[in-house]
C-alpha cells in the first residue's frame, strides 16, 4: 500500500474578482475511501471541485494527486461528474459512443473491445445494452445521469467527484450506483469526493463528512461523529433541513 | 348544497402531442379538484407530464402542437411560477423595476410591500439587483412576488424547490403554508420531491406516464411500501 495519500489539498484559495470563494482549505483523501463535502449553495463546494478537476485554477495553494503537483492541469485519472448530466453529453453521439468516447481519447483498445466495455459500463449503470444505440436526447434526466456515470467509470479511474450526481436518481438506481462505486474502491482503490447539499443523504454512504461555509471548511469529522454530534450551528443547521425532508417512516 | 365554489375543476382532461404526422397522447383522464387555502402537490417521474398538465390547465400549450380536450373550470385568478426563475424572470430589469413592472400591469401597488409578503428583507442591494446577481432562494421569492401581485386565488408552481439547497427548501416551503394560512391563497405545487410534499401539502396526486395513478394525504400517499414511495429520491 503506498504511503501517500490519493489526495492532497492544501492551503486551497481562490477568488472570482474581490469576492473569496475558497479560503485555505485542506484536507486530504485515503485510496478506496470516500468523503462527501457538504454546505448550502453558493459555499464553494462546485468551485473547489472543478479546481481538482482541474477546471479552474486555484490562485494559491496546492493539490498533490498520488503526491504529484497538479499544477492546475486536468489529470485522465481524475473524473468530475457534474449537476447537468444533459450539457456534458454530446446529443449527436449514440449511448454507446458518449460511453466509449473517453477510452478512444485516451487510445485504449481495439474500437471493438472499447464497444463491449461501455456496453459493459452502461448495464452495470442500470441500463439496458439495448439503449446502446440511443442518442443521448432520448434519454430521460435519471438515464442521462446514469450514462454520465458510466462514461466516468469505464476508465477506472482513481478519483471520482460527483458534484450532486446521485440526487436526481430514484432510490433504487442509486443505490445500484454507490455499489458499483463501493466495489470500485474496495477492488481498484478508487478515491471518492460527493458533492452534495443533503447531508442526511451522503451520511449514509461515506465515512467522512467535510461541511463548508463562506469558501471555508467549518467542520470536519467521520460520519458516524457528526450524526451523534453536529458541532458547527450551520452543520446543525443542514442536518435539521436534511432531516425535515426525509419522509416520517 | 351550498357550499364554497372549487377554485379549480378539471373533469377528464386530455393532451395529445401533435408529432410525425400523428397525435401521441401524453396526458389522459385527469380530473381534480383544488379548494380554498388548499396546497395541492403534483408529484411524479421526471417526464410524466407534470409540467404539461400545468401548462394544460394554464391554457398555455401552443394549439399547433397540442390538442387539449376534457373541461377546465376556474373560479378567480390563477398565477404561474415557470420551473427555472432565472429564464422566467427578466435578465436586464433590476428586481425593484420588474416587480414594478407587473404590479402597475395588475391595478398598482408598492414594491416594497410586495417583497414583504414574501418575507424578502428589502434592502437597496436586492432593489437594485438584477436576477444574475441574486441568491437561488432570493431569485425564487422574487418570482413568488410577481405571481402573488395580480393577487390570484390559486398559485401554480412548476418545482419550485428543485434548485434550491435543503436549508432555502425548508424555507420556501414554510412560506408556502404561511402565504396560504395568511392569504388564503391555494397552490398546485409541482414536485418530485415527497419530502417537502409531506410537509406542506394537504393533498398529493400522484402521476405516472400521463395518468393520475393516486390520490390522497401525502402519509396516505407515501406510506411505505406505496407506489409513490417506492421511487422516492431524497431531499429536493
Amino acid at each position: 500500500m503506498a504511503r501517500e495519500p490519493l489526495l492532497e489539498v492544501r492551503g486551497l484559495g481562490k477568488s472570482f474578482g474581490r469576492r473569496g470563494v475558497l479560503r485555505d482549505v485542506s484536507f486530504e483523501l485515503a485510496r478506496g475511501a470516500a468523503l462527501a463535502l457538504v454546505g448550502p449553495s453558493g459555499c464553494g463546494k462546485s468551485t473547489l471541485a472543478r479546481c481538482l478537476a482541474g477546471f479552474e485554477k486555484p490562485d494559491t495553494g496546492q493539490i498533490l494527486f498520488e503526491g504529484q503537483s497538479l499544477g492546475g492541469r486536468i489529470h485522465p485519472a481524475i473524473q468530475l461528474i457534474l449537476q447537468q448530466p444533459a450539457a456534458a453529453l454530446n446529443p449527436r453521439f449514440t449511448a454507446e459512443e458518449i460511453v466509449a468516447e473517453p477510452l478512444a481519447i485516451q487510445r485504449r483498445g481495439t474500437r471493438q473491445a472499447r464497444r463491449e466495455r461501455a456496453r459493459e459500463a452502461m448495464e452495470r449503470a442500470g441500463l439496458a445494452r439495448a439503449a446502446a444505440g440511443k442518442r443521448a436526447l432520448q434519454f430521460s434526466g435519471g438515464e442521462r445521469q446514469r450514462l454520465a456515470i458510466a462514461r466516468a467509470l469505464v476508465i477506472q479511474p482513481k478519483l471520482m467527484i460527483l458534484d450532486e450526481s446521485l440526487s436526481g436518481l430514484d432510490a433504487g438506481v442509486r443505490a445500484q450506483v454507490i455499489g458499483w462505486i463501493d466495489e470500485a474502491r474496495r477492488t481498484t482503490g478508487l478515491g471518492c469526493l460527493v458533492v452534495s447539499h443533503d447531508i442526511a443523504m451522503v451520511a449514509g454512504w461515506v465515512e467522512e463528512i467535510a461541511v463548508m461555509d463562506d469558501g471555508a471548511i467549518v467542520e470536519h469529522a467521520s460520519t458516524a461523529r457528526l450524526i451523534a454530534e453536529q458541532r458547527h450551528p450551520l452543520t446543525r443547521q443542514l442536518w435539521e433541513a436534511s432531516a425535515a425532508l426525509a419522509l416520517p417512516s | 348544497m351550498p357550499s364554497d365554489p372549487a377554485l379549480l375543476q378539471v373533469e377528464d382532461l386530455a393532451v395529445d402531442l401533435a408529432e410525425n404526422g400523428g397525435l401521441r397522447p401524453v396526458i389522459a383522464g385527469v380530473s381534480m379538484t383544488i379548494g380554498a387555502s388548499e396546497i395541492v402537490g403534483l408529484f411524479g417521474d421526471s417526464g410524466c407530464g407534470k409540467t404539461t398538465l400545468a401548462l394544460a390547465l394554464m391554457g398555455l400549450l401552443p394549439p399547433h402542437r397540442y390538442r387539449v380536450r376534457g373541461s377546465v373550470r376556474v373560479h378567480g385568478g390563477v398565477s404561474f411560477v415557470f420551473q427555472d426563475p432565472l429564464l422566467a424572470l427578466n435578465p436586464v430589469l433590476r428586481v425593484r423595476d420588474q416587480v414594478a413592472e407587473v404590479m402597475r400591469a395588475h391595478g398598482g401597488g408598492d414594491v416594497e410591500t410586495a417583497l414583504e409578503l414574501v418575507r424578502l428583507p428589502v434592502s437597496a442591494r436586492l432593489l437594485k439587483a438584477y436576477p444574475h446577481q441574486l441568491s437561488g432562494g432570493e431569485r425564487q421569492r422574487v418570482l413568488l412576488a410577481l405571481a402573488l401581485a395580480a393577487r390570484p386565488a390559486l398559485v401554480i408552481a412548476d418545482e419550485p424547490f428543485t434548485a434550491l439547497d435543503v436549508i432555502r427548501v425548508v424555507e420556501l416551503a414554510a412560506l408556502f403554508v404561511d402565504l396560504k394560512e395568511r392569504l388564503g391563497v391555494s397552490f398546485l405545487t409541482i414536485s418530485h420531491s415527497p419530502g417537502v410534499l409531506a410537509r406542506i401539502a394537504d393533498s398529493v396526486l400522484v402521476m405516472r406516464a400521463g395518468r393520475i395513478v393516486e390520490r390522497g394525504a401525502p402519509r396516505e400517499v407515501f406510506r411505505q411500501g406505496a407506489p409513490a414511495a417506492a421511487g422516492w429520491t431524497h431531499g429536493a
